[in-house]
């Protein structure tokens, strides 16, 4: 090959440039992969010294997992079939410290038509960690994004959706790039009735000032109707566009014990007023009665207005003792006591109130137990007003004890009205109440509180019943 | 005399509307067995019938059912919720506990009101 004069005037050019550039690093490899020489711009940066490495296999300075991959020889075999090969990859210093670099290999042929490879590398090491490092903050910032439960969307001055979490496609229904064509006033447009929403948010670009606590209902994919809480934030301004950030929170169950909250107030207010209009009756008749000097009348009247009084007063009590109870503040006071005296006192207390009833003991109770002498008293006269409530017209309950060496249990059986099989299984549920009984006493809390009593006392409740033949209320709890 | 039949779950406040209502000279009937109800229907044919909201499944079919439809029913109520109160099937509605002049108004001008109806027919 006839070198021409021009070339081989540069030749001093190619010297001057491989012997003196700081930033390119300069091998010559022959064609087997031995490095014939490196210039000083590398032996500088890699910490080798010539001797180190001149006659070497470049395969030392590739790093052992690339050596595995067979990636010196694949770098050789490129540029020796192509003429020139580039790639990155990283190089290992003396110090076996690691440098990712840009490496041009290209075949050069000497006077002698000797072939060698000449490969100028470039440190781009601090590139590639920032690009790492952008790499790792978006993938970071994305599963951030991705993890979110509440729906985030990025939208631009026209609502057009920009951006979108995962959350997004449970609750619309567009998935993937898809939504990036999409419209969010479009979207809400059938939840959105009189374009509130839009309007806000609207406003909230222009005005560069976010809301929050906007609520929605809208029925997701599910079919599921669900509350949102929507709140949004004027992003700062990029490319000159302005954009928001909505985030869209499920309150659904929230509203959900709220809604229930206010059921279970309007109720127990209800109940309240039922004894408060018997009496505003009573009043109402008892100023007759004084007018017409009708003393019976005005006696039966007063006695009625006390009944309608402790009723009143014991649907508060019922109601304040479920509170505690149902937010797990019933603590039991624990003391030993015969169980069947307990019992006695039980009974004595519901044969006042109800002297037309004959309450029969059964079985023995004298043994010792380890309860909450008060509470179980409270869960026996229950059962006992029940059984006498349920009786319609009956006056026998029988309450029988039972007892073995684990445990010892109680049943109240009375033979009046019955429950009927669907309603069997609610009667321990709070604000219960069969439908034929709901007149008379209590709020349905009764056999609730019995329920959470025996339960504090780790043990069971249950109810056996046959409509038009009676039923039969346990209880057990451990010895 | 017009008669009045009043329904609800609890015999106190039934047995004080009838004496009370008694004293107005009005006849009055009570239950509080839904299942009596048809019955009474037939045989008392009441002017007016007074329920509690509780019992509101019952009024609805009272309202559904032809030979009834045209009597006027006063429910009862101890809810204060207007929400609840709008989805009601009766003619009126009485807030307890009960303020009785207005009870009283109310009982007058729903009878009053059946009877120019009939009267028409």
């Amino acid at each position: 090959m006839e070198v021409t004069p021009d070339l081989f005037s540069s030749f001093n050019y190619f010297e001057t440039l491989f012997h003196n550039t700081v930033q390119n690093m300069v091998l010559l490899i022959d064609k087997e992969g031995s490095i014939v020489t490196v210039n000083e711009a590398f032996t500088n940066y890699f910490g080798y010294e010539s001797k180190d490495i001149v006659g070497k296999n470049l395969a030392v300075l590739f790093t052992e997992e690339d050596q595995k991959n067979g990636m010196p020889e694949k770098e050789l075999h490129n540029v020796l079939s192509k003429g020139q090969a580039s790639d990155n990859n990283y190089l290992v210093s003396k110090d076996k410290s690691i440098t990712w670099v840009s490496g041009e290999s290209v075949l050069v042929e000497n006077q002698d038509g000797k072939v060698s490879i000449l490969k100028i590398i470039q440190n781009i090491h601090k590139q590639k960690l920032s690009e790492i490092s952008l790499k790792n903050l978006n993938e970071f910032n994305e599963n951030i994004l991705s993890s979110i439960e509440d729906v985030v969307i990025v939208l631009d001055r026209h609502l057009n959706i920009v951006k979108a979490n995962n959350a997004f496609s449970s609750l619309f229904r567009h998935t993937g790039p898809d939504i990036q064509r999409l419209n969010f006033a479009d979207l809400i447009k059938p939840y959105d009735e009189f374009e509130e929403l839009q309007s806000n948010i609207q406003n909230a670009i222009t005005s560069k000032k976010g809301f929050s606590n906007s609520l929605i209902e809208m029925e997701i994919i599910s079919g599921e109707k669900k509350i949102f809480d929507i709140s949004c934030s004027s992003m700062p301004e990029t490319d000159w566009e302005s954009h928001a950030l909505l985030v869209i929170h499920d309150i659904t169950i929230h509203k959900q014990v709220e809604r229930e909250r206010e059921d279970v107030i309007g109720f127990v207010a209800h109940e309240l007023r039922n004894p408060l209009a018997n009496l505003v009756l009573c009043n109402e008749i008892m100023g007759d009665a004084l007018k017409e000097n009708n003393a019976e009348e005005l006696n039966e009247m007063l006695q009625r207005s006390k009944n309608n009084v402790s009723r009143l007063n014991k649907m508060i009590a019922e109601l304040y003792d479920a509170t505690r109870v149902n937010s797990g503040n019933l603590k039991l006071d624990i003391t030993l006591f015969n169980f069947g005296d307990m019992i006695r006192e039980a009974i004595d207390t519901v044969e006042v109130l109800q002297p037309s009833y004959n309450i029969a003991v059964k079985g023995d109770g004298d043994l010792e137990i380890a309860g909450d002498r008060y509470r179980l008293i409270q869960v026996i006269t229950n059962y006992l007003g029940n059984g006498i409530k349920y009786s319609n017209g009956q006056t026998e309950v029988i309450l029988t004890i039972s007892h073995d060496s684990k445990s010892v249990s109680v049943s109240v059986k009375d033979e009046g009205l019955g429950i009927s099989a669907q309603q069997l299984p609610h009667i321990f549920e709070r604000f219960f109440r069969a439908e034929k009984t709901k007149n008379l006493e209590g709020i349905g809390l009764g056999l609730y509180l019995c329920r959470q009593i025996i339960h504090a006392h780790n043990g069971k409740v249950w109810a056996e019943s046959e409509e038009g033949k009676g039923s039969t209320f346990y209880f057990s709890i451990p010895r | 005399m017009k008669k009045i039949l009043v329904i609800n779950n609890d015999i106190d406040t039934m047995s004080l509307l009838k004496n009370w209502l008694e004293k107005k000279s009005y006849t009055v009937k009570y239950t509080g067995n839904e299942e009596e109800v048809p019955a009474i229907m037939e045989d008392f044919s009441p002017h007016l019938v007074i329920a509690d909201v509780m019992q509101h499944e019952l009024v609805e079919r009272l309202k559904k059912n032809k030979k009834t439809r045209s009597i006027p029913v006063l429910l009862m109520t101890g809810y204060t919720l207007r929400q609840t109160i709008n989805r009601l099937p009766g003619d009126d509605i009485i807030e307890k506990p009960f303020n009785l002049a207005l009870f009283e108004k109310k009982i007058e001008r729903l009878i009053q009101k059946v009877v120019t109806i009939n009267a028409a027919n």
